[in-house]
């Protein structure tokens, strides 16, 4: 299996990571309306326009027709222990989410642009090295956020790979410049 | 640097093109381009070896020494 250069797995981690970019970003955009409306249908004001909307205020709704009977026994528990949260926690809940995923959207965009440059056979290069450093430190706040241990595990191991391949550049730029 | 190759001095003595220069020794016109504009960090014998060959000259011929600033590796 081919590694670095054109339809390698660089290629492949390349393609895959645009398409998950697209994904988080478009996640980035939704969560702000999602997650106030989420936070707003579980305060006693939600309630009680949900609870219109059941009993056919709305003249498109039939009475019934949202009973919740698709939501299983846990979800229903999970959304008690939503409501039971006090409004401050759950207000402060909005800028972490958003955090998180902006984070996860800049670690995506510079995981894509190393492989892109794995993918046109350009391993070994100081611009490299500064992203994986880069990629490395945001992966750090990324663990931290989301308290885990794997993604710090991961960013330790990037930090060391960063000096094989400073070494690397430095011996690549002595082979290019080799006449 | 210290050490200026004098590449393009020797050829025009020998009214020889970079190209030309390139395809007898095996060399793409970038890689000559390299050790003209004093960009190479080595040089290997066996080109040396070849440059001399194909322009009729001696390795002092191609090199000078200018004391100055050294090359930071």
């Amino acid at each position: 299996m081919r590694y670095f250069g054109p339809k390698s797995l660089s290629s492949v981690m390349a393609k895959a990571l645009k398409v998950l970019w697209v994904l988080a970003l478009l996640a980035t955009i939704l969560a702000p309306f999602a997650g106030t409306a989420v936070i707003y249908f579980s305060t006693p004001q939600g309630e009680a326009f949900l609870e219109k909307v059941k009993t056919g205020a709305s003249s498109c709704i039939k009475p019934g027709d949202l009973d919740g009977a698709d939501l299983s026994a846990k979800d229903k528990a999970d959304w008690a222990k939503f409501k039971a949260v006090p409004l401050p926690l759950k207000l402060l809940m909005l800028p972490y989410g958003m955090a998180v995923l902006l984070l996860l959207l800049t670690v995506l965009s510079r995981a894509r642009r190393l492989f892109e440059s794995f993918r046109d056979d350009r391993v070994f290069r100081q611009e490299n090295v500064a992203l994986m450093k880069n990629l490395a430190k945001l992966l750090i706040a990324y663990g931290v956020l989301t308290f885990s241990f794997n993604t710090l595990l991961i960013a330790v191991i990037l930090l060391m790979a960063c000096e094989v391949i400073k070494n690397g550049a430095v011996l690549q730029e002595e082979h290019d410049l080799t006449v | 640097m210290p050490i200026i190759f004098r590449l393009d001095r020797v050829m025009a003595d020998r009214k020889m093109a970079l190209n030309e220069l390139g395809r007898r020794i095996g060399l793409t016109d970038s890689n000559l381009s390299i050790l003209k504009t004093g960009k190479a960090k080595a040089v290997r014998v066996a080109t040396l070896e070849a440059i001399c060959r194909e322009l009729r000259c001696q390795p002092g011929d191609l090199m000078e020494y200018q004391a100055g600033e050294p090359s930071h590796d």
